[in-house]
Formats: structure tokens, C-alpha cells, sequence
């Protein structure tokens, strides 16, 4: 099975996500996440590719911009499309206070200390709502064990 | 294969483009406003339509064609959508088409005044007027995609 950690910025806390699921996220220090706050994973609209969890899920983070929710019912969409089911790819969105912040924080060009300001703000407003991710984390996971 | 014409709202250019794609309008004379009137979900999709993949036929070629209204998602979503489906070991079965590069502002104002607004008596003679301007370039769009259809049926 694949997981789908969406929200308006992929290096952001999808990824903290995506790095919560998979047992990576251990010494609770945001800027050792790779990947984080690097607008250029962003850009390429790939999907993130994080790490395998315990069980040998696949998990990825995907950031689709300001309109999450139509990213998510369109990619739910394709799937269905594609012949596939909720069994192969769990797609599962994130709304956090201030996503929108970070996403624009994307777009502050790195010569004018984009990153930095990134990191620095994104910090914080992730902090803030750490709880809440990690909720988000611990109901998925239970739900993928009952299926 | 699956061909995905996607524009903002997935109700004009996108819908003009599928049509053409399955040769349910005709593309050798710029079409009338009851003529577009008449093809499945032109001008008449709603808010709740954003982010549905809606079918529009399968082509000649045995390809099924959908339209989407992306919203604000912008020109990253064709590589979202293969890398959503190379995710799903399926990269060569989607071919999205963004139809936004053709339109223009005429089509915009136009569609917003009518879809988003509801103001539909003065938004479509707008839309109808900007869709024309834009048909030839629809036209094209749909041809290149076409050609790139087959080229990938050839190599596969």
C-alpha cells in the first residue's frame, strides 16, 4: 500500500507527517527532516517520496497549492480512474492554522533568504500545531490496521 | 488510455476540448452558442464539480476522454497527476491535457460571471464570444494531443 500525506506545500507538514508515519521522526528537530522547506521538491509537483514503514508501506507527501480539498477528491479520482482502490493508495489530507503562510514562504526567491525565512516561520507555526499532525498520524495508522 | 482535459472550472475550455477530441462538435467552422449549449456539461457545472473527473465519451481509437475543473491548481497539476499515477505503476495510462493556456480573457470573465457569480444572461454572450476567439487554438490543442496519443499507443 502507498500513503498520500497532501496539503498545500509538500515540504511542510506533509512531510512532518509522512516522517511521523514512518517512525523517522525521532529527535523532534524539524531541520533534520530532509527535504524540508526545500521549495525545489515543491516545484517538480512530484510526489515526496519519504521512507517504508514498519509494515512496507510506501509513504509519500504531496503539496497540490491553496485548493487541498479538490487536489485530494481528484486524485482520489485518478485512482479510481486508474483502476485502483483506498487498498493500494491511501490519500489523506492535512488543513493546518497558517498552510497558506507556508506556502507562499515557497515563493520567497532563496537569494533573498527565502529558505531561512521559511524554516524560521514554518518552524514555529508547525510547532504550534504538532499536536494535531500527530493526531492526524495516529488515527491513520489505526484505521490502515483495522483494514 | 485515458485522456484528462482539465481547466479551471472543467466547464468550457476543457468540455470545448474533450468535445472536439471525440468529434462531437465539428472543427471546421467556429461553433454557435446553442451548438455548445448542447454538449454535456458546457456552462452548467457547479462549485460542488471542482475536483470530479467527469467522462465525456471514448474517441476512435478506443481511448476514454474526462474533463476536470481543477480550480486554482495551476500548470503543476499534469505532473501531479503522473506522478500520482507512476505512484500507482500506471505512468503511461493518463495523458492530462491543461486547456488553461488557451484561454483567454474573454472566456474568463465570461465564465466567472456565469458559473461563479450566476450572473448566466450577461456571463455567456461574454463566454460565448471569448470561446469563439479561442476555438482555433482549442482546435490545436486537441490535435497535438492526439498526435501525442498515438505516438504513445506506437511506442507501447
Amino acid at each position: 500500500m502507498k500513503v498520500l500525506f497532501l496539503g498545500t506545500s509538500g515540504v511542510h507538514h506533509p512531510l512532518v507527517a509522512a516522517n511521523l508515519f514512518t517512525g523517522r521522526f525521532l529527535s523532534h528537530d524539524l531541520r533534520m527532516i530532509k527535504g524540508f522547506c526545500d521549495s525545489y521538491y515543491d516545484e517538480s509537483g512530484d510526489p515526496i517520496y519519504v521512507a517504508e514503514d514498519s509494515s512496507g508501506n510506501e509513504v509519500y507527501a504531496l503539496g497540490v497549492g491553496s485548493e487541498v480539498e479538490v487536489g485530494q477528491r481528484s486524485i482520489e479520482g485518478l485512482r479510481e480512474l486508474l483502476g485502483c482502490t483506498s487498498q493500494d493508495l491511501v490519500v489523506k489530507s492535512i488543513f493546518l492554522p497558517g498552510e497558506k503562510v507556508m506556502y507562499y514562504m515557497n515563493k520567497i526567491p532563496k537569494s533573498l533568504g527565502g529558505k531561512h525565512i521559511n524554516m524560521f516561520v514554518s518552524n514555529i507555526i508547525i510547532k504550534r500545531n504538532f499536536k494535531q499532525i500527530k493526531k492526524l498520524v495516529d488515527d491513520l495508522q489505526a484505521e490502515i490496521l483495522v483494514h | 488510455m485515458k485522456i484528462l482535459y482539465h481547466c479551471f472550472g472543467g466547464s468550457h475550455s476543457s468540455v470545448l476540448a474533450a468535445s472536439l477530441h471525440l468529434g462531437l462538435i465539428s472543427k471546421e467552422r467556429l461553433p454557435t452558442m446553442q451548438e455548445m449549449m448542447a454538449l454535456p456539461y458546457f456552462d452548467k457545472t457547479s462549485q460542488k464539480d471542482f475536483g470530479s473527473i467527469r467522462f465525456m465519451g471514448v474517441d476512435e481509437g478506443g481511448n476514454e476522454v474526462y474533463v476536470l475543473g481543477k480550480k486554482s491548481l495551476g500548470d503543476r497539476y499534469n505532473r501531479i497527476f503522473k506522478g500520482v499515477a507512476a505512484l500507482l505503476g500506471k505512468p503511461d495510462e493518463i495523458v492530462p491535457v491543461d486547456c488553461m493556456s488557451r484561454v483567454n480573457i474573454s472566456m474568463k470573465l465570461g465564465g466567472f460571471a456565469s458559473r461563479r457569480v450566476g450572473w448566466v444572461r450577461l456571463g455567456r454572450p461574454v463566454l460565448g464570444q471569448g470561446t469563439r476567439k479561442a476555438f482555433l487554438n482549442l482546435v490545436n490543442l486537441v490535435e497535438i494531443t492526439r498526435v501525442q496519443v498515438m505516438n504513445k499507443l506506437q511506442v507501447n
